[in-house]
């Protein structure tokens, strides 16, 4: 799951990073953004870097396009005959990569200008973009398999167990089981006490605990080794008995969270398209610079 | 999974966002990426983006030069700015950059007005405070005229043409004139300190037709009372300055003389042009009265023109006329109130004359301290203070004699006798005080005893004033225990009464000793004889003569065998001869009186002992 999830995000941020200090220090944009909007246009870098210019229009439509990709990953995931092209995850972090590359490109596209009503297609895609990575959050805590299909409850129990049989495998004695239940009573919640807070920031307060049992384990004499294993084990099966606990409600919030962010998307949309057929109309027209 | 109802609150949320204004508006502000600027405010709106832009051609230059005619004109007549613009505008201008959005890439300070317009900056012109806006009061630079009148306020009210340049230059502020006018081409030709005068004082109004300059009077009041004519050349001859050495003062009713010709104007005519005609009826006028009013106005009895300090004062009219040496005293000499003032402004001087006595004391000084009185001139006159001659109250004997050609200082010394020595006048030599009142007659009072008291102080038993050096002709040393005879008298006084130092009955000191001078002979005579015979010499010899007459020799009876013979016509020096030994007195050379009665003492043996010591043998007397 790691993987595959950090996978489009950390070349997102690869590729939004060495764009952003492309322009910045290769193309002269520290200086040209610093300057302000009423004289930006007789700046050094305005031929270059405006929105029209060569380098902010090609980054106007790769962010564009970027933000256009997304649309692919709804394609693959609702259209039938799609279901072939790719694994359902792959497409997920193309939609990441892109989801945070475009908004990078386009946000130096605009040359910081956020000017008109044209500035709340920014903005909406501002707030998709963010709301992507809440998403991706409350996805990552619905346990899926490795197609990307989600688990049922009773997979989830099976897993759970398989875990903890593996746990009281590995312990050396009936004393140490008994405190690894004390610990996962501590950290994970009861039905009657689930919360949004803990939702968000359990997992947090989970790998600190995680940390302390490891160490004491060692200074009470086990084997490193073996208290790294015994370790591992208790977060993943405490990690899966904290999703199995919060797994209504994720889904419940991923609900709420899907029509949140997908009109935006939809808004964004509409009104791009208007900006570039202005644009196309007036004579902006891409290599004509 | 996506509820319709929420995805309608999110549309509904967006269209919130664009509601509130007009439709058109909406949608301009929808694909207009920003504000237009101010300039271009009325273009606002969707209905109007291609007032600018066009289809496909972006902004295109005739688009907004069907705006901007006066760019479109300079641009066609190649000058101004835009000369050589080829380009489209939006290679140089841009908006939508906000309502302040800068529509001219346009810096002031690199903006070169001379190469770039018709009208350089240079002058007063250059480094406007206000800058641009100094003269461009419009928006636009391109509707200022380069007239001066567009700018400045033509103060001569259309009466000398629009042509400023005639007078004025961007070099000179308006009021200074001086440096761009060129007043020769004027019918009044400006000389002397008319150069210097603001054009102001004569353009009164900024009338610069028309100004009367005939004669003085146009410009000038005249300040003169009474007015003194139009002819003002006939004294100010020069323009130069109004001050003027041609005025005949005999002309009025103060003819100058003396000093006064000498005089500035300026130090009588204060303001020279307002006060003309100064109070000369009275010296205080112009003079400060240095006497405080203690005269009468009448200066010019003591003073004249010539000179304050050597004013011919009648001295002789007043109660003390000078004579003497009082006349060529200068006035300060006695009136000391003047002394000192001549480094002062004459303003602060004081010259007070009065309350002089005419004592003699109010001026000089009484070196004789009060001792004979305030009636100086008994004995002085104002010749001299040297006493010419005075008759002394004391006895006519007196003066007689040795004493009758001393002068008086001889007698009245400064120590005299008061024995101080001080100061009586202050600022010449110094004069000690002289007694003269109670100086006794005794002689010791003037003259020094010399004998130390050993004669007492009746000078006169001994001396007289009648005859010099103190010689005393009168002394008859018969009278005192040791009268003078043989060739004691003739002998000089000196001989026997011997200077010496040593205690006298008025003290220690050199005198020659005339009391106490031993009577017997040794007192004054030396002892040849050494002490071989008694100290009574006159047994042998007397005052006359040292030598001894007739000498009876001792123990003659003893010696009567001796005395016989050859030996009766011997000299006493045939045998007593000088011998150097001892004597009684001491050693020395001296006659030998004992001599032995043997012939060896006296004869030589010429058998040379070889018949013995007994001569009487064979020899006989």
């Amino acid at each position: 799951m790691g993987g595959w999830a950090t996978s489009g995000l950390m070349w997102s941020a690869v590729v939004s990073t060495a764009s952003v200090a492309w322009v910045w220090f290769g193309l002269g944009g520290q200086a040209y953004y610093a300057t302000p909007l009423e004289t930006r246009a007789y700046a050094a870098g305005h031929a270059l870097l405006r929105p029209s210019g060569p380098i902010g229009q090609t980054l106007g439509m790769l962010g564009a396009l970027a933000m256009l990709m997304p649309f692919l990953y709804m394609a693959r995931k609702k259209l039938r005959w799609l279901k072939d092209a790719g694994s359902l995850r792959g497409w997920l972090e193309l939609h990441l990569f892109c989801g945070v590359t475009g908004p990078v490109l386009v946000t130096l596209h605009t040359s910081f200008k956020f000017n008109g009503i044209i500035s709340a297609a920014y903005w909406a895609m501002v707030t998709v973009m963010l709301s992507g990575f809440v998403g991706r959050y409350l996805f990552v805590r619905i346990p899926r398999s490795i197609r990307g299909t989600e688990l049922s409850r009773g997979e989830l129990d099976a897993r759970a167990d398989s875990l903890r049989v593996e746990l009281a495998q590995s312990m050396p004695s009936m004393d140490l089981l008994r405190r690894v239940d004390a610990f996962e009573h501590e950290v994970v919640p009861e039905a009657a006490s689930l919360s949004f807070v803990n939702l968000f920031f359990g997992d947090v307060g989970l790998h600190r605990r995680l940390r302390r049992f490891a160490r004491d384990l060692v200074s009470g004499g086990l084997d490193a080794g073996l208290a790294a294993e015994v370790a591992g084990l208790m977060g993943e099966r405490a990690t899966l008995l904290r999703r199995i606990a919060y797994l209504q409600k994720t889904r419940t919030l991923f609900g709420v969270w899907h029509v949140f962010h997908l009109p935006l998307v939809y808004l964004l949309l509409v009104i791009v398209v208007a900006h570039v057929g202005v644009t196309l109309y007036l004579g902006y027209v891409p290599f004509r610079w | 999974m996506v509820r319709p109802w929420l995805r309608l609150i999110v549309l509904a949320a967006a269209a919130w966002l664009v509601a509130g204004q007009p439709a058109e508006a909406q949608l301009g502000s929808l694909l207009s990426p920003g504000r237009l600027a101010k300039g271009h405010a009325n273009l606002e709106g969707l209905a109007n983006c291609q007032q600018c832009h066009e289809s496909g051609r972006r902004v295109t230059a005739a688009k907004c030069l069907a705006c901007h005619a006066p760019v479109a004109q300079r641009i066609q007549r190649r000058r101004g700015v835009h000369k050589d613009v080829t380009d489209d505008c939006v290679t140089c201008h841009s908006d939508h950059a906000g309502v302040n959005g800068e529509l001219r890439p346009f810096d002031p300070k690199a903006f070169d007005h001379t190469a770039a317009t018709a009208f350089p900056l240079d002058g007063k012109h250059a480094n406007l405070a206000a800058g641009c806006a100094a003269c461009h009061k419009q928006r636009t630079y391109l509707d200022q005229k380069t007239d001066c009148v567009s700018c400045h306020q033509d103060v001569h009210r259309p009466t000398l043409g629009s042509n400023c340049q005639t007078c004025h230059s961007t070099t000179a502020a308006f009021d200074e004139l001086g440096t761009g006018f060129d007043h020769t081409k004027a019918a009044f030709q400006l000389t002397g300190a008319h150069k210097a005068v603001t054009c102001a004082k004569c353009h009164a109004n900024q009338q610069f037709k028309g100004v009367a300059f005939s004669t003085c009077a146009s410009c000038h009041r005249d300040p003169h009372r009474p007015a003194q004519g139009a002819a003002c050349a006939s004294c100010h001859a020069s323009t130069d300055s109004w001050r003027t050495r041609q005025v005949d003062h005999g002309r009025t009713i103060f003819a100058l003389l003396g000093r006064h010709q000498k005089t500035e104007c300026a130090a009588c005519h204060k303001q020279p042009a307002m006060r003309v005609k100064p109070k000369s009826d009275t010296c205080a006028s112009c003079h400060v009265d240095v006497h405080r009013g203690a005269f009468a106005q009448d200066c010019r009895s003591c003073h004249n023109e010539t000179s304050f300090a050597k004013a011919p004062f009648d001295h002789a009219t007043t109660k003390f006329p000078l004579t003497g040496t009082h006349a060529p005293l200068a006035c300060a000499a006695c009136h000391k109130s003047l002394a000192g003032q001549a480094t002062l402004p004459a303003a602060r001087r004081v010259a007070d004359f009065r309350g002089l006595a005419t004592t003699c004391a109010s001026c000089h000084a009484d070196v004789h301290q009060a001792q004979l009185g305030a009636s100086c001139e008994t004995c002085h006159t104002d010749a001299s203070f040297k006493v010419p001659s005075f008759t002394h109250a004391t006895p006519a004997p007196f003066f007689a004699g040795g004493h009758a050609a001393l002068t008086c200082s001889q007698c009245h010394t400064p120590q005299g006798a008061l024995g101080v020595t001080q100061p009586v006048r202050t600022g010449v030599s110094l004069v000690a005080a002289i007694r003269y009142r109670g100086v006794a007659t005794t002689c010791v009072t003037c003259h020094q005893d010399v004998h130390l008291g050993q004669e007492g102080a009746q000078c006169e038993s001994c001396h007289t004033i009648d005859r010099a050096k103190f010689s005393v002709p009168g002394f008859a040393h018969a009278k005192t225990s040791f009268p003078l005879t043989g060739a004691h008298e003739t002998t000089q006084c000196a001989l026997c009464h011997k200077r010496e130092t040593a205690a006298f009955p008025a003290g220690t000191g050199s005198a020659v000793r005339y009391k106490g001078v031993a009577r017997e002979c040794r007192g004054c005579h030396q002892d040849v004889h050494l002490g071989q015979v008694e100290a009574r010499c006159e047994a042998c010899h007397t005052t006359t003569v040292f030598t001894i007459p007739k000498y009876t020799h001792r123990n003659a009876t003893r010696l009567s065998r001796f005395f016989i013979g050859a030996h009766t016509r011997v000299t006493c020096a045939g045998c007593h001869k000088p011998a150097t030994g001892s004597f009684p007195a001491g050693r020395g050379t001296a006659v030998r009186f004992a001599v032995a009665a043997t012939c060896a003492s006296c004869h030589t043996d010429v058998h040379r002992g070889a018949l013995g010591p007994d001569c009487a043998t064979c020899h006989r007397l």
